[in-house]
């Protein structure tokens, strides 16, 4: 049980700005999308978020808490995965139990469930380079359960997947998390992707990035992601996101004077 | 990498050709232009057992083998940390850059003289050219191979609430391996060439005088004997080095 709270969050680079104003609270176990083109600063967002990254102003609060750098109960899950090369599934998956300070034996051992949750069984000696791309991000995604955090940051965790792979990931990720409810702050720029996974959707625009719309999604939980891709408000729901998302013209520099589509 | 894919057959064929052919170009060369000039892979042989039997063989090997361990040994346990630390610190690097470059380019050889009038015709300069040939390559690798370690994976490390000294062990060393094993195949390869310079300039002792004392008396089978026993020493370094990284590293995937 964690709750988020983003508040009047900015973060320039330079003379650019990123995103202005941010407000947003995420409430304990809920799973929010942050969903936007490419540009609008939602990765750069979720870094403030988890730590690794300065913001230029405002604050982010995890259950009242500034955060200013990592929290052992918050966890990044990368969109290029991001294994140690060096080391096999196993160990990949147990480097967070590792940093926590178990011993190598231990932090196997409590990593074996983790790596059969997301069905790496018999894999586990394996370097990385031996898995296709769908088994690598099972393996970071075990790596963050594992820990068992609070708080689950994904960076577009399945863009760099194929498109079957990715909806996979997708009906396994509603299973996991409907078996165990974390806190989800999910990065994304596909519009399904956040409607069959999230309660809200954020929808951000470019130029500068900022919040234009915060979308609840009304299916119930547990959710089917078959059922929720083929039922006629979902169509409704993506058209409306859609509609959204294209105000933002092109998403160039040419701000000032904007036409509409 | 090839273009094809080679058989570890094709590959060990390839090699044993290609030495057949060299071999019997030293033969012709030697058989026909005399034995002033180049003498016969043969008497090479002959005249290296000679010089074993004789106790000759050890008694110039030692001081070169002494030299070598303490100068490349030197080089290696400062040459490794002080590459680490350069390709992490950014001020150390910047600072560092420019003089390890100046002194990368210096021709090591014309600096011998220098260091024997300022530290003399004793073992101790000889250790120090040694020292300096070995330790910029291992340096400049290991520095490169830090600063080329995937960002991404660092800040991996990070978002788990790493520390600094947690980051170094799990991502920096284990990504820099790689270089800083090809930097300990070229600074050792790189002592051998000082040792023998060492030995040529303040003379008296070692390999390189061996092969001075030969070439003096014109006896160029005596004098290619110590030479090819250093071509297979620095051989035998790069293949062991070669096997230890394939050792170190099995993550990089078949050879």
């Amino acid at each position: 049980m964690a709750h988020v709270d983003i508040k009047d969050l900015s973060k320039h680079f330079g003379t650019l700005t990123v995103f202005d104003g941010v407000d947003l609270h995420v409430d304990d176990n809920e799973f929010v999308s942050i969903l936007g083109p490419s540009g609008c600063g939602k990765t750069t967002l979720l870094r403030i978020v988890a730590g690794i990254v300065e913001a230029t102003a405002g604050a982010v609060l995890v259950d009242g808490e500034t955060i200013h750098k990592p929290r052992p109960d918050m966890t990044l899950v990368f969109q290029n995965f991001r294994l140690l090369p060096w080391r096999t599934v196993e160990d990949n998956v147990a480097y967070g139990l590792r940093l926590q300070g178990n011993s190598k034996a231990a932090a196997r051992e409590l990593a074996q469930p983790y790596v059969q949750l997301v069905g790496l069984e018999g894999r586990e000696k394996e370097y990385p380079y031996q898995l296709s791309g769908g088994m690598q991000q099972r393996v970071g995604l075990a790596r963050a359960l594992a820990i068992q955090p609070e708080i689950l940051l994904m960076d577009e965790p399945f863009g760099a997947l194929d498109a079957q792979t990715r909806e996979l990931m997708q009906d396994e990720l509603l299973k996991i998390w409907s078996a165990d409810r974390k806190t989800v702050l999910f990065v994304t720029h596909s519009i399904d992707e956040a409607i069959v996974l999230s309660d809200r959707v954020v929808m951000m625009q470019s130029n500068p990035g900022r919040i234009v719309d915060v979308i609840r999604v009304p299916f119930d939980r547990p959710r089917d992601a078959t059922a929720i891709r083929t039922d006629p408000r979902f169509a409704t729901l993506r058209a409306e996101m859609w509609a959204l998302l294209r105000q933002d013209p092109l998403a160039g520099d040419s701000a000032p004077g904007r036409t509409g589509d | 990498m090839t273009d094809r894919e080679l058989s570890a057959r094709a590959v060990v064929g390839l090699r044993v050709g290609f030495a057949l052919v060299v071999l019997g170009a030293w033969y012709l060369v030697a058989l026909t232009m005399g034995d002033l000039f180049l003498a016969p892979p043969h008497a090479v042989l002959a005249s290296l057992g000679r010089s074993v039997e004789s106790g000759e063989f050890l008694k110039y090997l030692g001081p070169t083998a002494y030299i070598l361990a303490i100068g490349a040994g030197l080089g290696v346990v400062t040459g490794v940390p002080a590459g680490l630390l350069i390709g992490r610190i950014r001020w150390l690097y910047f600072l560092t850059e420019a003089p390890i470059n100046i002194f990368y380019t210096t021709p090591l050889v014309a600096l011998i003289p220098f260091i024997l009038v300022i530290v003399g015709f004793n073992y101790q300069s000889k250790i120090l050219i040694v020292f300096l040939f070995t330790v910029l390559p291992v340096v400049i690798n290991t520095s490169s191979g830090v600063r080329t370690v995937d960002a991404d994976l660092v800040e991996l490390s990070r978002s788990f609430c790493a520390t600094e000294w947690t980051v170094w062990r799990d991502v920096i060393v284990p990504g820099s391996l790689p270089a800083i094993v090809t930097g300990l195949r070229l600074g050792l390869i790189h002592a051998l060439v000082g040792a023998v310079l060492a030995d040529f300039y303040a003379g008296a002792s070692g390999f390189g005088y061996l092969i001075i004392l030969y070439s003096n008396r014109f006896d160029i089978a005596g004098a290619l004997g110590p030479v090819l026993v250093l071509a297979a020493t620095g051989t035998a370094i790069a293949a062991l080095l070669k096997s230890a990284q394939r050792r170190l590293s099995p993550w990089q995937g078949a050879p």
